[in-house]
């Protein structure tokens, strides 16, 4: 019986589809059966993310209409045993779909897949609310920045109140010279306003660029840092016990974390 | 006593004013009303009345019998603003205070785009995150950081006050007064500077913060 996850953040543009990508490829890369579901109708990306999109011929909608079977929508990925995209429509809008139907899908896929992860639009109006409708956790992505933790606060408050308590945060883009400057935001910073538990921290990484445009998730990227980021997060959905990387950071929990492992994870 | 001292009808431009006197029973009041009642039912006829009672502050059971005795033989409705403004005083002062004493407590963080909006005094027994608005029309007292928006005495009651261990809201209004705390004293841009629990109320117009 699987679990449904979804990345969601409220602000746009900080890296929710990033994350869903790479924790699909790094998740599929420990040998589970992993399915992405592209949430944003009408502006989708997820597919162009994963180096998909001229192989969709059915999507989300299609789906949902009754135009085809789950299966045919399903875009199987070529590069890992059992990683799968469901991409969403890009002619129509997010008022193609009700949480209903949405909870209804997840229950079918959570029968075949052990992580099915949604990538949420950004927003908190019916994209929002179709994203989380069959979610059994939820995974916030925020960057250092005042506006980003503002619409997180948000978006955590409207998680908890559609009882997806205890959301885990994924602190996107943290610049470690600016941080050392008090430039940015320390993760501290972020978890005092938002109070939630931190599942991880990624560095901001040139690769990420490099990678969306050719369509390759940068986790699967051994010299990427950014990748090693989500490799350790997707271990940690995982149970295991992965330290925060060190990245000069600053704020409490990486000096606590330095004193109490010797090597740092290559 | 003068019986007919007990209650006097006076007519006015919109209706007619009943004195009633302070001292006598209520029991003695009605009475005397009766009589004066019907006395004058001949001289007002079927014409609708507004009534006004004064002189003497009266429970609504107490008015409605009296109105009711009147009903009986004339056209009447109690008076929709009273004339008499000095009755007033003390009712809203009295509706006031049962506000005041009315407090909302809450248990938690208020996050972003949440608001508590209470006919009293307000407790939070969390942080107000930015993004967060109290309202209140009584005292507001956060039991931990509040950064939000705050608004205290919100129909207009100048002596209410804002109290928190950490005082540093995005934006500050008492009564009528709006501020905020400016950027050089604020404690949020000053880094590792101690916070004491603190209180704003207002004077001479302004509002200012004291440490508690």
């Amino acid at each position: 019986m699987g679990e449904v996850i979804v990345i969601t953040s409220g602000k746009g543009g900080v890296g929710k589809t990033t994350t869903s990508a790479n924790l699909g490829c790094a998740l599929a890369a420990e040998e589970k059966k992993v399915v992405l579901i592209d949430a944003d109708i009408g502006l989708r990306n997820l597919d162009v993310v994963m180096g998909l999109e001229n192989r969709i011929v059915y999507d989300l909608i299609d789906v949902i209409e009754g135009n085809c079977r789950l299966k045919q929508a399903l875009i199987k990925d070529k590069r890992y045993a059992n990683l799968y995209l469901l991409p969403a429509a890009q002619t129509k809008d997010k008022t193609a779909v009700s949480p209903e139907q949405m909870l209804k899908l997840c229950e079918s896929l959570k029968e075949e897949f052990d992580y099915i992860i949604i990538d949420c639009p950004a927003g908190i109006e019916q994209g929002f609310k179709n994203a989380i409708a069959g979610a059994d956790r939820a995974i916030v992505v925020t960057t250092p920045e005042v506006s980003a933790v503002r619409d997180a606060d948000r978006i955590i408050g409207l998680l908890e109140s559609s009882e997806l308590r205890n959301p885990l945060l994924i602190l996107n883009r943290i610049r470690p010279d600016m941080v050392k400057r008090g430039d940015m935001m320390t993760l501290d910073d972020v978890t005092e306003i938002l109070a939630v538990d931190i599942l991880g921290v990624v560095p901001d990484d040139e690769s990420i660029v490099v990678s969306t445009n050719r369509g390759e998730p940068a986790s699967m990227d051994k010299s990427s840092l950014a990748g090693q980021a989500f490799r350790n997060i997707s271990k940690r959905i995982l149970g295991e016990d992965i330290p925060l990387m060190d990245l000069n950071a600053g704020g409490g929990v990486f000096s606590k974390l330095k004193k109490f492992f010797s090597k740092t994870m290559a | 006593m003068d019986e007919n001292g007990l209650v006097t009808f006076k007519g006015k431009k919109n209706g007619i004013t009943i004195i009633l006197d302070k001292a006598a029973t209520f029991e003695e009041l009605k009475d005397v009303f009766s009589k004066k009642v019907l006395e004058a039912r001949s001289f007002f006829g079927d014409s609708r009345i507004a009534v006004t009672f004064s002189g003497r502050v009266l429970s609504q059971g107490e008015k409605k019998e009296l109105l009711g005795i009147m009903e009986s033989s004339m056209n009447v409705s109690e008076a929709a603003k009273p004339e008499d403004k000095a009755d007033l005083p003390l009712v809203t002062e009295l509706a006031y205070s049962q506000a005041v004493n009315s407090t909302v407590f809450h248990k938690g963080s208020l996050r972003s785009g949440q608001s508590i909006k209470h006919d009293g005094s307000i407790v939070v027994l969390g942080d107000v995150n930015p993004g967060a608005i109290l309202t209140a029309r009584g005292n507001i007292i956060v039991l931990g950081a509040l950064k939000g928006f705050v608004h205290a005495g919100c129909m207009g009651d100048d002596s209410c006050y804002i109290s928190a261990l950490n005082l540093i809201p995005t934006q500050i209004r008492i009564a009528d007064i709006i501020t905020y705390i400016p950027p050089e004293m604020n404690v949020k841009n000053i880094k590792n500077k101690q916070t004491f629990p603190s209180y704003a109320y207002v004077e001479n117009d302004r509002i200012y913060i004291a440490r508690l």
